[in-house]
This record gives C-alpha cells, sequence and structure tokens, in this order.
C-alpha cells in the first residue's frame, strides 16, 4: 500500500460521508432494528427500519465506528430508503462483488457513492468495516419489532 | 554496553521495507521481532537436528532431547525458580492460564470460593475464570482501575478474604501500559493464604523477572512476546501447587505407564507435557533468552524508557489527541485515541507510512467499557526501536489531521 492506495481507500466522497452521515440518528416509530458488531476493532452500529409492505419507507442509524464504516451505514441507506427489500439484496450483491475486486458490470447496477468502495480491495482488514451495515441490515429486516 | 545500532542489527525485519517506506514497528505488545540467533536456531534444527524428544534411543534424539531439557534448566535460571521441575513448556499465556483454570476447577473450586481478577485483564485472563466459575459454582470478583489506568488497591485488600481461592493479575496492562504493584499485592494476598497467578506476557519483554523475589506461585510466559517463535510459553509454578493440579491434557509422553486397568502418569513437569510439543519453538526461545542474557538490560529498560518519556510528550502535542493510561508506573505501551478520527483509520493511515501499531480492544473489552471508548490506538516499544520511531509516528499523525478533518 503507498498513498495512492490510501486516497483510493479513503475518496473523498467517503470522507464526506463518514463526516456528515445521511440518516444518521434513531428514529419514532420503526418497525426492524437490529446491532451489529466488529469484534476485530470494536465497531458498533445499530440500525432502524420502518418497512410497509415490503418497502423500506425509512431507515436510520447510529454507530461507534470507523469512517469506512460509517459512510458505508451513510451510503447505503441512502440507495435503500424508498426501495424494496429485494433492492438490497441486489445492492447487496453488487457491494461484495466490488469489495472483491469484481466491479465489472456494476457500474451500471450502483450508484457512483458505492463504486467508491472499489479501493477497499487492497486493504483486507478493512472489508468488514464496509460490510458490517450490510450484514446488520440484512438482521434488521429479519427482526420485526412490531406491525 | 548498550548498543542501540548493533541491536538494530541483530533483527533483520527491522531494514525492510513496507508500504515503500521503512518499517516502523511499534505492535511490540502483540508480538515481538525475532534475532537473526533465533530465527537461525530454529532453521539449523530443521536443517539438521530434527527429531521427536524423549523417544529415541539414536542419537538425534538424544541431541534434541538435550537442548530441549537445557532449555527447561536455563528458563529456571532466567526467572531465577528454583526448580527446573517447575518450569512447564506451554504454547502460551493463553494455554498456561487455561491450564490452571482448569486444574482449579478440577481439584480446588468449590461453591461460594472466589478468584480474584482486575478490570484491566486481557481476556485470556478473563475467560477461563468464567468457565471454571460457571463449572464449580465460584464466583468471579474484580478489582476496579481507576481512571489514570491504575488499579484500585484498597478496593482490592477489601476483596481479599479466606473465600478467595487466587489472585490472577496481569503484571504489566497489555492496553494501557500500566505496571501494577505485583509485589506487594502477593504479600497481601498471601497474608490470607491466597496464592498468586502473575501474567508475565508483558512484563517478561521489558524486566528482570524473578519469580523468587516475587515469591509468586505461578508466573506465565509467551515466548513470541519474548523475541522468540509463535507457539511456546512456559508456566511456572511452585511445585506445592503444581502437584495438586491434574493434567490438563493426556496421551503420549505425559505417563509412566498405561493399562486398561488404569494409568499412572509422570511427575512434574511431564504430566503437562502431552503429545510431541514445539521443539524447535523451545529451541528457539533457548536462543532469545540466551539474546537477553547477553544483552545490557539496564541499559534496555533505560533506553525503553526514554522512548516512552519521548512518544509521550511528543503525542501530548497533538491536538485532540487523549491518551488511556496514565498511570505513575508504566512499560513502554501507549494506548490513544482522538475524538474525531476513528482507531482503525488511524491505524490505516500510518500503516500507509510503513508504522504499525495496534487498534482496537486489545482482547480487553471490559477495561475499554471501562472508559466507555470502542477502541483505541496502541504504539508498544521495545528495546530495538529507536527515538526516529517515535519522531516518525508523532509527524504521521500530525500529517494525519489534515487528511481526515
Amino acid at each position: 500500500m503507498n498513498n495512492t492506495n490510501l486516497q483510493d481507500l479513503y475518496q473523498s466522497i467517503l470522507i464526506q460521508h463518514s463526516k456528515s452521515p445521511s440518516h444518521y440518528g434513531k428514529f419514532e416509530g420503526f418497525t426492524h432494528f437490529s446491532e451489529g458488531y466488529n469484534a476485530l476493532c470494536g465497531d458498533a452500529i445499530s440500525i432502524y427500519l420502518s418497512v410497509k409492505k415490503g418497502t423500506v419507507e425509512k431507515a436510520s442509524f447510529e454507530s461507534a465506528s470507523c469512517a469506512i464504516c460509517k459512510a458505508s451505514a451513510s451510503i447505503l441507506l441512502d440507495a435503500i430508503e424508498g426501495s424494496s427489500a429485494e433492492t438490497f439484496s441486489s445492492v447487496q450483491n453488487g457491494f461484495s462483488e466490488i469489495l472483491e475486486g469484481n466491479s465489472e458490470g456494476q457500474s451500471e447496477a450502483l450508484s457512483a457513492e458505492i463504486l467508491a468502495f472499489q479501493g477497499i480491495k487492497e486493504f483486507p482488514s478493512r472489508k468488514n468495516c464496509a460490510l458490517l451495515p450490510y450484514t446488520t441490515f440484512q438482521k434488521a429486516l429479519n427482526s420485526e419489532i412490531k406491525d | 554496553m548498550f548498543n542501540l545500532q548493533s541491536i538494530r542489527d541483530d533483527f533483520p525485519i527491522l531494514s525492510t521495507l513496507m508500504n515503500d517506506k521503512p518499517l516502523v514497528y511499534l505492535d511490540n505488545a502483540a508480538t515481538s521481532q525475532k534475532p537473526s540467533a533465533v530465527i537461525e536456531a530454529v532453521e539449523n534444527f530443521y536443517k539438521s537436528g530434527n527429531s521427536n524428544i524423549h523417544r529415541g534411543v539414536f542419537r538425534l534424539s538424544e541431541v534434541a532431547t538435550a537442548r530441549y531439557e537445557a532449555t527447561r534448566k536455563d528458563f529456571a535460571q532466567f526467572i531465577s525458580a528454583e526448580k527446573e521441575s517447575e518450569v512447564v513448556f506451554v504454547k502460551g499465556v493463553t494455554e498456561a492460564i487455561n491450564l490452571i483454570a482448569y486444574g482449579f476447577s478440577q481439584s480446588i473450586l468449590k461453591e461460594g470460593d472466589e478468584i480474584l481478577i482486575s478490570e484491566m485483564e486481557h481476556h485470556a485472563n478473563i475467560v477461563p475464570w468464567q468457565i471454571a466459575c460457571e463449572q464449580t459454582g465460584a464466583v468471579l470478583k474484580v478489582i476496579p482501575v481507576l481512571d489514570d489506568g491504575s488499579l484500585d488497591i484498597s478496593a482490592f485488600e477489601a476483596l481479599l478474604s479466606e473465600k478467595t481461592k487466587l489472585l490472577s493479575i496481569v503484571h504489566i496492562s497489555n492496553a494501557l501500559g500500566t505496571i501494577n504493584p505485583i509485589k506487594s499485592m502477593i504479600d497481601k494476598a498471601h497474608a490470607f493464604g491466597v496464592p498468586v497467578l502473575v501474567d508475565g506476557a508483558q512484563s517478561a519483554p521489558h524486566m528482570k523477572v524473578d519469580v523468587k523475589d516475587l515469591d509468586c506461585d505461578f508466573y506465565v510466559f509467551s515466548g513470541h512476546k519474548l523475541f522468540a517463535p509463535t507457539g511456546v510459553g512456559v508456566l511456572y509454578g511452585k511445585e506445592k501447587w503444581l502437584e495438586q493440579l491434574p493434567p490438563y491434557q493426556s496421551g503420549g509422553d505425559m505417563i509412566k505407564k498405561v493399562d486398561f486397568g488404569g494409568t499412572t502418569f509422570k511427575g512434574l513437569p511431564g504430566k503437562f507435557e502431552a503429545g510431541t510439543p514445539n521443539i524447535a519453538g523451545v529451541i528457539g526461545l533457548s536462543e532469545a533468552i540466551q539474546y537477553l542474557q547477553k544483552l545490557d538490560r539496564k541499559g534496555a529498560i533505560a533506553h525503553e524508557e526514554a522512548l516512552l518519556i519521548q512518544a509521550t510528550e511528543g503525542l501530548a502535542q497533538i491536538d485532540g489527541l487523549r491518551l488511556i493510561g496514565t498511570a505513575e508506573e508504566k512499560a513502554s505501551i501507549i494506548s490513544f485515541l482522538f475524538d474525531d478520527i476513528h482507531a482503525h483509520d488511524v491505524g490505516t493511515f500510518l500503516d500507509s507510512g510503513g508504522i504499525a501499531i495496534r487498534t482496537g480492544h486489545h482482547c480487553t473489552m471490559p477495561l475499554l467499557k471501562r472508559y466507555n471508548v470502542p477502541a483505541t490506538a496502541r504504539a508498544s516499544f521495545a528495546f530495538y526501536n529507536n527515538a526516529n520511531d517515535v519522531d516518525c509516528l508523532v509527524e504521521s499523525l500530525k500529517k494525519m489531521k489534515s487528511f481526515f478533518l
């Protein structure tokens, strides 16, 4: 790794999201919730969802986490809010491919912000930071709190 | 005479590049680097000395056995143990504590008994005791840590009682650098008839350990933090305690006689060394302690103290940086964090400049919870680090702020 890799990892769009994340903070009336924890580095995240008729109407998160995790959560929730749960699965699959360095064919399906995570492929120990919001989101979808 | 350049030349990894920069290795509390003498001893053993031990009647095996057992004797002298049979080879501190916790749960602990540990323990000195307590009905008691990272000694004194069956305490905290006053703690525990286990994972690399002077009942070491290979360590235990504990693992080499009617075990230390041990690791450990014995250790300790002072002063100049662990008695381990930059990002940024530090919870999650922080960055120094390493750390952290903020 060198400074170019470092710039690739921390692209300015990710730094901006980590400093001023979208969808930050718990909201009243959420229907789904889960907490995620990365035992390696201590990242902790909570995800709150309001899901109605298969649509994620509202989504938010709170975290004590690194810039990569925070930016990943912010960008994921930007992409998912207002969409169906199925949309999450396709975004998650595309994101996993990007982290493995397989970004070909993803540029049309995914937003430029999600594609900005391509630099992580050079940082294996940081992949779990980016993935934690996704695994936590999936757990939240599976755990309905109330109608 | 402590000659830093000559010492650095003994550690080949220190002249390698990392991310196109000279490696600045500041993760010595996780594992230390190895001198050429250790690397070559392991290599030579496999090239020309490899054999199993305690079994063969052929020359190669006899020589390997002699070297293995000579290391036990050398290590006993290294820590001033009375008898070499009190030195048990294990994988490291984790296995050593598991061995003792298992033995206590089998032979000693009863419902209502208490095990005393502290809030600053590594998970390796927490989890085995939680399991032992679950199995026996014993209760785990915890000595609190004060804000500066020192132990609350008055709370320790209040927690000691006739119910206490063991005090298991870290000598130097891997997360804070605090050097605990274990000699006086051992004296106080012994006044209640309580035996003491000392986790010496961090202390042995930084100071001379004298188990006779400390009068501890158990003292445990990891070779890989002591400039030896991974996968080898030492459990020192007083004979009277080791005799009371049952074998931790069983099988080959730990027996006198096996019969379907019953098996008799070897005496000390063989009853705790089942199976083929890490022979090459023990030979590497032998070289490591010889290396340390040739070293001017007083000079090395003074040098580490100078690095600690330089680093503490350097980090204090950085806006927004907070130290976790400011006890008066500290080894060359510094934990720090920023309110607005996560430790993990600090670690990745420093790595891009060839600087290796540890980030995370350092296997001390209850301790970080006590400070209400999710993770810290930790720089830990060995005697082969130099002032330039400290300067690189401080200058990189100054540059980092403009990168993230």
